[in-house]
């Protein structure tokens, strides 16, 4: 059985090889959409914004949204993170799974401006799905994300619930949140019901990480749409059994309906 | 050119140009258009009983486009049987706002945990969400 009392969990890999292909794939990518060129996968993701520099905020933007269109069109990044993963993601969510369509890959470069403000994911998305924070670098201090346990994010929403008090409430979530450092080849794994966030990142190292959702096939879906938003990664032969059975049963009574109408 | 009918969703808030160009875009994306546009009455759309003789009495149909699986969600169980009768007539069945097409009795019995599981995790999460927001 998992600990997961704090509702989130940093996690090696089983299979190292999904994550470097991704990475290599990845560094190509920014090779072609940056324009430059570099062999060590390492030094061309962490010093990103020494091989790009002076992009403007919209230039960059324009080149993230480019580079995130080609990752996705090109790979299965949830079935590569699946397989990099499997263990613990089957542990949590059992043999029928659905993963996000689109991994979300992230780029903060030192000094962005623009970090990711301190959130939650529920409940637009569905309490039971989990998330996995892949990075593609090592992350450590300010280049890592910071979340708060399970048990603290409650309170903090009791504490905002009762006073509608936005600008305490993320003060006190900063303040009590942790760094969680996660090398490459480890996946943070946490609960979309925990509150998380990035500082600007004032280490002299790019983060480049990747992002998404997994949920069993049958747990309550979020206000996102279910068959928009993910696709059947995994099924079990019971789950394929018991289907195939409630449809015959279905097409069974239609023709006996038919049948009797005629 | 594929010739399909037109389901709108005759329950969503949602103005209906807005469903006519993602249903039109569908059409066009599965190389076709749409020839004939229907949408069940409002008091009967949970159970859509009109849409499948529709279907019956217009010539050279290839297929049907609707807005949202969710039409097939609004009762008390997932409509299997308005999809099975529909594909069983020959005709392919799409859904605009997610993207997805079931071509014909194969492909529906490939589709349907996918459906099922839909529906359910759906039902599950409004109740969630009546319960939990709107005590």
């Amino acid at each position: 059985m998992i600990d997961f009392k704090k509702g989130y969990i940093i996690k090696k890999c089983d299979n190292i090889e999904p994550l470097k292909e991704i990475q290599n794939y990845l560094c190509k990518l920014l090779h072609k959409h940056f324009d430059f060129y570099h062999d060590d996968p390492f030094t061309s993701l962490n010093q990103l914004h020494k091989f790009a520099p002076n992009l403007n905020a919209t230039q960059l933007n324009e080149k993230r949204v480019g580079l995130i269109e080609d990752f996705n069109n090109e790979i299965d990044c949830s079935e590569m993170i699946f397989s990099a993963f499997e263990t613990i993601i089957t542990q949590f969510l059992g043999p029928d799974i659905l993963a996000q369509k689109k991994s979300n890959v992230v780029i903060q470069m030192p000094n962005d401006p623009n970090p990711s403000e301190i959130h939650r994911d529920a409940p637009s998305h569905s309490p039971y799905e989990i998330v996995l924070w892949v990075p593609m670098v090592d992350c450590f201090k300010t280049k890592a994300m910071h979340v708060l346990d399970h048990q603290k994010s409650n309170v903090l929403y009791d504490f905002l619930a009762k006073n509608d008090d936005w600008a305490n409430f993320e003060k006190e979530a900063t303040a009590q949140s942790e760094y969680v450092p996660v090398n490459f080849g480890e996946a943070l794994i946490f609960s979309t019901t925990v509150l998380h966030g990035s500082h600007i990142n004032k280490e002299n190292e790019t983060r480049v990480s990747l992002n998404l959702r997994y949920k069993n096939i049958f747990s309550p879906s979020g206000l996102k749409n279910q068959l928009q938003y993910f696709k059947v990664l995994k099924t079990s032969d019971l789950l394929k059994i018991g289907s195939e059975l409630q449809f015959k049963k279905i097409d069974y009574n239609l023709q006996k309906n038919k049948k009797e109408i005629d | 050119m594929n010739s399909y009918y037109s389901c709108l969703d005759t329950l969503l808030i949602a103005p209906q140009a807005e469903q006519h160009d993602l249903i039109k875009r569908m059409a066009y994306n599965n190389n076709g258009k749409i020839v004939f546009y229907g949408a069940e009455e409002y008091f009967v759309a949970r159970s859509q009983p009109f849409i499948l003789n529709k279907l019956k009495r217009t010539p050279n149909l290839n297929g049907v486009i609707f807005f949202t699986i969710d039409q097939f969600c609004y009762g008390e169980k997932f409509n299997t049987e308005l999809m099975l009768n529909i594909v069983k007539i020959g005709l392919s069945i799409h859904f605009a706002r997610e993207n997805i097409s079931v071509l014909n009795l194969k492909d529906l019995k490939i589709k349907y945990v996918e459906f099922i599981s839909y529906y359910h995790c759906k039902k599950s999460e409004q109740n969630f969400v009546n319960e939990y927001y709107f005590l």
